[in-house]
């Protein structure tokens, strides 16, 4: 299920899928490619995207303690979207 | 200008935020209201000799600073800006903006004087200073005093410091909000644990007024303009989150500053003036602007302001940004009002946190849920 994200949280969706598409990332690499934009931002930002289904979370390789993001692709979200 | 009486029009159970009448013999107005501070002032002397219009605000709050070279408080300019307030019919207050240092050494000996020094002044709204450690008991005492030496056009309007001692606070402070129409607070930082606690006390206090109830109205006073440990959030529209009605941001006073201090501030550039942004609900720079939007947003506005309008490049961004913010809150307010009906119990909660970026994050990190409270 997705649902609609604020225009905020898409302008920076929109920023990291350009960099990343569905390669994953982490916290650091997103604040990092996000400029101008503190940890709060970021962590409330990925809590509107996993919450709306467009981001999913998986624990890191090697490292349980760390997360590591993937972003939903915007085709299979709008498609996700029509049904 | 008289205040007849402050009612609570709505409360949104979603945010705990609150719309209130407020009826003065000259004007009906909603709160939520950004105060015309001594900048804005300063910009508006400027507007009139240009024959161009003021601010449409109906309050004014004028910041007295301390020279600290001599010890004094600064009331220079207090009777100009006090008859400008009575032309443009607003309510009009005066109060000695303390410093956090100046509060941890205030006692009723200098709070009393301050009072009595500021009731020789022909003001209708005399604020006083209530030392952090005051009990309800010591308060009250106090109060009974001071009242005695009032004419029965003023008013007395208690000044809290956010940092008041944290077990002596809510009793005093409650007993403050059945007794009085104006209390003003001087506000530090969110971060800090006691200022945190007290402020949630108000804004608990506040959020149980319901439609119909006579309300004071709550002046936040001389807090951040911009949060900068919070993302940059508008300090007003953060402080209006714990229930003030009335805000005012802190104003710095340029002659306690050292010399190369001043210079600094005077050669600002427009690349370090913070301009509030309507799509954030807080305020960024150059910088970051260019990076997010692919233009300068403050040299472009400067571009289109007119010297004609009377004002300098940085009173221009000020004078915008006086007005977006205080756009926004009416916006609000209409979020607020509409949760009245059933099917917009989360008009303003959604505005909050889906409309603008700094105000979400600001909302979903600092302010307490209040789902059950």
């Amino acid at each position: 299920m997705v649902n609609p994200i604020p225009k905020w949280v898409w302008k920076r969706y929109a920023l990291l899928w350009k960099k990343f598409k569905d390669k994953p990332f982490t916290f650091e690499e997103a604040q990092k490619e996000l400029k101008h934009v503190d940890r709060n931002v970021v962590s409330v930002m990925f809590n509107e995207l996993k919450n709306a289904g467009w981001i999913s979370v998986s624990l890191g390789e090697g490292d349980s303690r760390k997360r590591v993001y993937n972003l939903s692709n915007p085709t299979l979200i709008i498609e996700s979207v029509k049904k | 200008m008289i205040l007849k009486s402050i009612k609570t029009e709505q409360t949104d159970e979603r945010t705990g935020l609150v719309v209130k009448r407020i009826i003065t013999s000259e004007w009906e107005n909603f709160n939520r209201k950004v105060a015309v501070n001594n900048s804005l002032f300063s910009c508006e002397q400027k507007r009139l000799i240009h024959n161009k219009p003021l601010l449409d605000i109906p309050f004014q709050i004028h910041h007295i600073g301390f020279k600290r070279k001599k010890q004094i408080w600064n009331f220079d300019g207090l009777e100009i800006s006090k008859e400008h307030a009575i032309k443009q019919k607003r309510l009009y207050l005066a109060f000695q903006q303390r410093s956090a240092e100046q509060w941890d050494n205030l006692d009723f000996v200098e709070a009393e004087g301050d009072f009595q020094n500021l009731a020789t002044r022909g003001l209708p709204f005399v604020p006083y200073s209530i030392p952090k450690d005051s009990s309800l008991e010591t308060w009250k005492k106090r109060k009974e005093d001071a009242l005695s030496i009032l004419n029965q056009s003023q008013m007395l309007v208690p000044i809290f410091c956010s940092k008041h001692q944290r077990d002596l606070f809510e009793d005093i402070f409650n007993y403050e909000f059945e007794n009085s129409k104006l209390i003003g607070v001087q506000c530090y930082n969110i971060n800090d644990n006691d200022n945190f606690i007290n402020l949630t006390k108000i804004k608990l206090r506040n959020m149980r007024l319901q439609t119909g109830d006579e309300a004071p109205l709550l002046l936040g006073l001389s807090y951040e303009k911009s949060l900068r440990g919070l993302s940059n959030v508008s300090g007003s529209f953060a402080y209006s989150c714990f229930g003030f009605d009335i805000l005012s941001h802190r104003q710095i006073f340029l002659e306690n500053m050292p010399v190369d201090v001043i210079k600094k501030i005077l050669s600002t550039g427009i690349e370090e003036i913070m301009r509030y942004d309507k799509t954030l609900g807080g305020f960024n720079l150059s910088a970051e602007q260019e990076f997010w939007e692919g233009i300068n947003i403050t040299q472009a506005f400067l571009e289109n302001v007119s010297v004609a309008e009377g004002l300098t490049p940085f009173q221009a961004i000020q004078w915008a940004n006086y007005h977006e913010q205080q756009n926004d809150f009416n916006i609000l307010n209409n979020h607020i009002l509409e949760t009245a009906y059933d099917d917009k119990k989360d008009s303003a909660l959604n505005y909050i946190e889906s409309q603008k970026e700094k105000w979400s994050v600001f909302w979903k990190t600092k302010m307490p849920q209040l789902i059950g409270v």
